[in-house]
């Protein structure tokens, strides 16, 4: 017998015991790879899908020679459940990469589990993800065509629903499109979002078809890009769990409070269980906070807190890893310190000094003591601090530049905005290099590499205002002053180099790939496009991740814009902007006035309240969906994890349970009825899910395009997706048994990017030119075409736009007299995005009624409680100083900053058709301020924490 | 031999996978839950901590609940874990209270599904759902088709607990709570034999049995959590 593992164990039992089912685990073969010959052969004669009651004949024989009956007793809750388990991928949250087995008996699915054989998580599976069933028979589901009778639209107002025959809805939507088409195909607008996460908008209709106008509802809460693509040229950046053993972790979540699946959570607690120290700077305190160190903060002001580390590093630490700052970032780069001032904010957007002839940066080498270009050499001998006098100008280097700009932001002076002691932020200076190391090397598979285990990563709890950016360059410098990024220990970007290009431009600095959309959140836009295109304010934000919430608001007054036609039609699809975004009234009255809308919609919501048409679409279990994994774990990482990737491919597990269809097919539908199949496809030939292999086509492979003028099923479609990556002699054939299909690099080495690009191969930021940049061309734009900032003053845009470190107190930013209190929002583990409308959920519901004492409630810390005079359960009524009003009972904590009130998930749904019980708690986002007033100009995110009051209700 | 667990509890982040794992692959009806996880804050300002217990049913070596059960039907079986004969119940509930651990839980007859207790709260939900049912033609309110399979599996008049699974060890299943655990919290095996994964946790880890004080034996196992200096912050007794 095989050595026993925690997922062998039974198996030699069962096979033992001789009642092993065969075959009744199709797809899950690996776990009887090791077993007994009895269980092996069994496997082998039923390589699928086998009908367990087939099967117990052979395991009634078997059970005769058995020593010991596992049986344990006759009841039916005992019995084996039957049926087939056929192999399907989460959709649960924003990353689908589970696999999944679901049991499917009489053609109903009765239990699902995480797949043994899914390398993206090995069996686990989260609550949401093991919920889902729950939502598969869901009588609140849209289940049939339906269009409404009563023209008048509103949140309560009883949209008069008749079923109508799926070919009227598609003669109407392909009628109403055409029209828009004539008028303006830009007036059609597609809006999708997080709530159909593995159907997430994989074929762009609205590209198709001409228009410019794709909006999502998750941008602007999300905000979490601009550091990692400047730093790492990817989305999201993640902490080496392998070898880090100090973590600075500020508003965000390791997996420790969600239940991860898919690794993180795993590898959290691993980590911490082999000795890394995680200390939380956040509001709440989070799982990770009591396990490790609890560093309370105001929300909202983290980054004061940040600058001031930098500070504390320079002046007080003293210690930094210079090399890396000469070799791998922009430290000795020259700036001529030119700084304008707005709105008493310094600010600095100059270009680096260059060399007349070459065009290309100088930096300062010291051996020869005179300004060369930046790639004269490796790096060691140029200059990061002083200045120096270069034709006639007094220059700096962008360090020394740093050095300056953070001369006044000291621990005493964040003290009093963030409330976080002046002795605890040096302490953690001082941790933090301590514990990187500077100057130690790890080998690994002969390799030698910097080793760097401390590090400091952010979330959306803290980067979601206006200061984002600033807490990402922040950062960005204290992780570089620790030599940290992309080496073991240190902060990790998501996709390895095997197949993700890291190219640098003509100044030697890193870019994101051309082909990522969110290349453009760190290099922004080269011109600028006036007027704007699309009602997302285009080129007034030529850095954004996302203006959802200014969309809508400009949908209902176009010209206040720049743009100069109607909204006409709008399709919605997985998104929800009236609970998904801000104060839901702009995209309530948008819905309003837009003439047509049409809703490709699971579930009746809060969109399809104002839906002209209702197209319902398959839930998860129903329908054909893939997703390219580029990556498995986005917030830590280990050995095992590291290069790791996974295609995902479902087909149906259960025949439609309602009068749906696939949405994909309604798409390929629509485009086929409004003359645009054609470049629909060719769109899916040039990019369909993307990079994958580094010799792979971003779409299809040549020898699987699709023909312009074929209309293809989605199905189709998918199948030629995995033969571009795979070969001919591939197909949906290759997951018949498990959905997922995993690859990883073939050495740990390989998993590290400083492996493929080491030393000076390119350099980083520390000076953030691009912005400065960016805000020039837009200067330039606005002033050539004479034109004002669209509804704001563009003196507090041009505050938010410097290269160099900055600062500046925003609205909303700190608690009043008048307000008190910063509200924010956490992560329920009962919720992550509402994918699939968990929320919807009865199985997630009946737990959080049973055991969550936080759910639905609005916590108040204990100190205000007291003074306030409120007691456990007293409904109490949230204020905002934007005037939204939110109201329910209260939970008193002890785990909250004493100026803070916090809620947990979003609720509070809305609509005369949606799930009853899903009206209850509060609707957090319906909070947060949708206007100029405190956006963040750059990424054109939203502030997630406003300031309250509280009163009893 | 004998199935036990071992929770540690310096894995478990609360995230409720086991509760819902149960939930689903049970089938059980509302109000019936198997598994769950009690979440309480104690402590004040800032050294509060949220402790997260698992609970589920112990499967004790010396179970109150079978010496109270007037039919035989909670018995002890040979693999360690306590069953419900569920021909013997006669939904007395005797056993109910004898439980240190609150495992047990009672079906009445004719009880509903999960769409009969939720959707029809007020007569305005009442209206509406009968509404929306009508243009649905489909479904009616009552068992989705999910519950009127697994609901076969539940009698209404009888308690009802944790099995351990029986029914996904009999395919070579672990619990599916076990399963489940993002944090992998949780180990199944046979505490009796010395070379398990479970006994050698058990073991190494200094793990504790709840209520040790009821001189009931549990077959489940925690490990006391402590913080990153080696406090316990969350103790088992």
């Amino acid at each position: 017998m095989s050595k026993i593992t925690r997922r062998t164990f039974l198996k030699s039992a069962a096979a033992g015991a001789g009642i092993l089912a065969a075959g009744s685990l199709a797809g899950c073969q690996t776990y009887f790879e090791t077993a007994d010959t009895t269980a092996k052969a069994a496997s082998t004669e039923n390589p699928s899908s086998a009908e367990t009651e087939g099967s117990t004949e052979t395991a009634s024989a078997e059970a005769e020679v058995s020593a010991e009956n596992l049986t344990i007793y006759e009841t039916p809750q005992a019995q084996k459940k039957g049926g087939t388990w056929k192999p399907a991928y989460c959709g649960g949250c924003h990353m689908p990469i589970c696999g999944t087995q679901v049991r499917v008996k009489d053609g109903v699915a009765v239990e699902i589990m995480g797949d043994l054989n899914s390398p993206t998580n090995e069996g686990k599976l989260c609550p949401r993800g093991l919920s889902v069933l729950g939502g598969l028979y869901h009588p609140y589901r849209a289940k049939v065509p339906m269009k409404r009778t009563n023209p008048e639209k509103g949140l309560d107002v009883d949209p008069g629903w008749v079923e109508i025959g799926w070919d009227e809805a598609m003669d109407t939507v392909a009628q109403k499109m055409n029209e828009a088409k004539e008028y303006n195909p830009n007036s059609f607008i597609y809006q999708t979002g997080f709530g159909n996460e593995d159907a997430f908008k994989r074929l762009i209709l609205e590209a198709a078809f001409g228009s410019a106008n794709s909006i999502t509802t998750s941008g602007p809460l999300c905000a979490d890009h601009y550091g990692p693509m400047a730093l790492q040229s990817t989305k999201v950046e993640r902490v080496d769990m392998e070898h880090c053993n100090y973590l600075l972790l500020i508003g965000r979540s390791l997996g420790d409070e969600w239940g991860l699946a898919h690794h993180n959570t795993e590898d959290y607690v691993q980590a911490v269980a082999r000795g890394m120290k995680v200390v939380c700077v956040n509001p709440r305190k989070t799982l990770a906070a009591q396990k490790g160190e609890w560093v309370p903060v105001i929300p909202g002001t983290d980054a004061a807190f940040c600058w001031a580390l930098v500070h504390s590093i320079l002046y007080d630490v003293k210690k930094y890893d210079e090399t890396f700052l000469k070799i791998r970032t922009n430290a000795p780069y020259l700036v001529e310190d030119k700084p304008e001032e707005h709105r008493g904010t310094k600010t600095l957007y100059e270009d680096y000094v260059r060399d007349p002839e070459t065009g290309k940066p100088l930096v300062w080498d010291e051996k020869t003591n005179k300004a060369v270009p930046f790639d004269t050499g490796r790096g060691d001998d140029y200059a990061i601090t002083g200045s120096y006098e270069v034709d006639g100008r007094t220059v700096k280097t962008a360090f020394q530049i740093v050095c300056d700009y953070v001369k006044d932001y000291t621990p005493e002076w964040a003290e009093e905005i963030t409330t976080i002691p002046a002795a605890k932020t040096r302490k953690i200076a001082a941790d933090l290099v301590e514990n990187a190391q500077i100057g130690a090397t790890i080998d690994i598979e002969g390799f030698e590499f910097p080793l760097r285990p401390a590090a400091v990563i952010i979330g959306r709890g803290a980067n979601g205002n206006p200061m984002n950016v600033e807490m990402y360059k922040a950062l960005s410098i204290v992780n570089e002053m620790l030599g940290n990024i992309d080496v073991p220990g240190g902060c990790l970007g998501i996709e390895t180099a095997d197949f993700h290009p890291l190219d640098s431009d003509a100044d030697g600095m890193l870019i994101p790939p051309a082909y990522d959309k969110f290349a453009k959140q760190y290099v922004g836009t080269a011109e600028f496009e006036f007027p704007p295109k699309n009602f997302s304010a285009g080129c007034f934000y030529p850095m954004e991740l996302g203006t959802i919430q200014l969309a809508w608001r400009s949908m209902l007054n176009p010209a206040s814009y720049y743009i100069d036609y109607e909204p006409r039609v709008l399709l919605v699809y997985g998104g929800n902007a009236i609970r998904s975004n801000s104060n839901p009234e702009a995209p309530i009255e948008a819905m309003k006035k837009i003439p047509f809308v049409f809703n490709i919609s699971l579930w009746m919501d809060e969109p399809t309240q104002f839906a002209d048409i209702i197209l319902p679409e398959h839930h998860l279990l129903e329908r054909t969906a893939m997703w390219t994994a580029i990556f498995i774990s986005n917030k830590g990482t280990t050995d095992k994890t590291r290069g790791l990737r996974a295609l995902q491919a479902r087909r149906p597990v259960v025949d439609p349970v309602y009068n749906t269809r696939l949405g994909e097919d309604i798409v390929i539908d629509i485009a086929e009825r409004t003359g645009c199949l054609g470049k629909l496809n060719m769109i899916a030939n040039n990019g369909f899910l993307g990079i994958y292999f580094k010799d792979k086509p971003l779409g299809l492979a040549d020898e699987f395009k699709l023909e312009p003028t074929v209309k293809y099923s989605y199905d189709e479609i998918c199948e030629r997706k995995i033969k571009s990556l795979y070969g001919a002699e591939s197909g949906w054939e290759d997951f018949k048994e498990c959905a997922i299909k995993g690859y990883s690099v073939s050495s740990i080495k390989e998993s590290y990017n400083w492996f493929y690009k080491p030393d000076n191969a390119y350099r980083i930021p520390v000076y953030f030119e691009y912005t400065g940049r960016n805000l020039k061309t837009m200067r330039d734009g606005m002033a050539a075409h004479n034109v004002t900032f669209p509804n704001a003053d563009f003196e507090a845009v041009c505050q938010q736009y410097s290269a160099a470190p900055a600062w500046f107190a925003y609205e909303s930013m700190e608690p009043t007299e008048e307000y008190p209190f910063k509200i924010f929002q956490y992560k329920s583990h009962f919720q992550v995005n509402d994918s699939t409308g968990l929320s919807f959920n009865p199985w997630l519901k009946e737990v959080q009624d049973a055991y969550d004492p936080y759910i639905m409630k609005i916590l108040v810390p204990k100190q205000a409680a007291d003074k306030l005079e409120l007691k456990e359960n007293d409904e109490v009524v949230v204020e905002a100083e934007y005037g939204q009003t939110i109201q329910a009972p209260i939970h008193i904590s002890e785990m909250i900053h004493p100026q803070t009130i916090g809620v947990g998930g979003k609720w509070g749904r809305k609509g005369t058709h949606v799930t009853p019980f899903a009206k209850e708690g509060v609707a957090y986002n319906s909070l947060i301020n949708d206007d100029e007033r405190d956006i963040g100009f750059m990424m054109g995110n939203l502030n997630n924490s406003v300031r309250v009051k509280i009163y009893k209700a | 031999m004998r199935y036990g667990m071992l929770i540690d509890l310096n894995y478990c982040v609360g995230c409720d996978a086991c509760t819902i794992a149960c939930k689903e692959s049970q089938g059980t009806p509302p109000g019936i839950l198997f598994s769950h996880v009690i979440h309480a804050e104690t402590g004040s300002y800032p050294d509060a901590i949220l402790q997260h217990m698992p609970m589920l049913c112990m499967h004790c070596e010396n179970p109150a609940c079978v010496d109270i059960c007037p039919t035989g039907a909670s018995k002890k079986y040979d693999d360690g874990t306590v069953g419900i004969d569920h021909d013997l119940c006669i939904g007395c509930k005797n056993c109910m209270p004898s439980c240190p651990y609150d495992a047990r839980e009672y079906l009445s007859v004719g009880y509903d599904g999960y769409f009969s207790r939720y959707n029809l709260a007020t007569t305005e939900d009442r209206v509406n759902a009968a509404d929306f049912s009508e243009i649905s033609l489909t479904t009616q309110f009552g068992f989705t088709l999910q519950e009127e399979q697994m609901y076969e599996r539940f009698a209404g008049n009888k308690v009802y607990k944790c099995d351990f699974c029986a029914s996904r060890r009999a395919e070579g299943l672990e619990p599916a709570c076990v399963q489940a655990c993002p944090a992998g919290a949780r180990i199944f095996g046979d505490l009796e034999d010395p070379d398990s994964d479970v006994a050698k946790a058990v073991k190494e880890r200094n793990a504790v049995r709840y209520r040790e004080a009821e001189g009931t034996k549990p077959g489940v196992y925690y490990v006391p959590r402590v913080d990153f200096e080696g406090n316990v912050v969350q103790a088992v007794e």
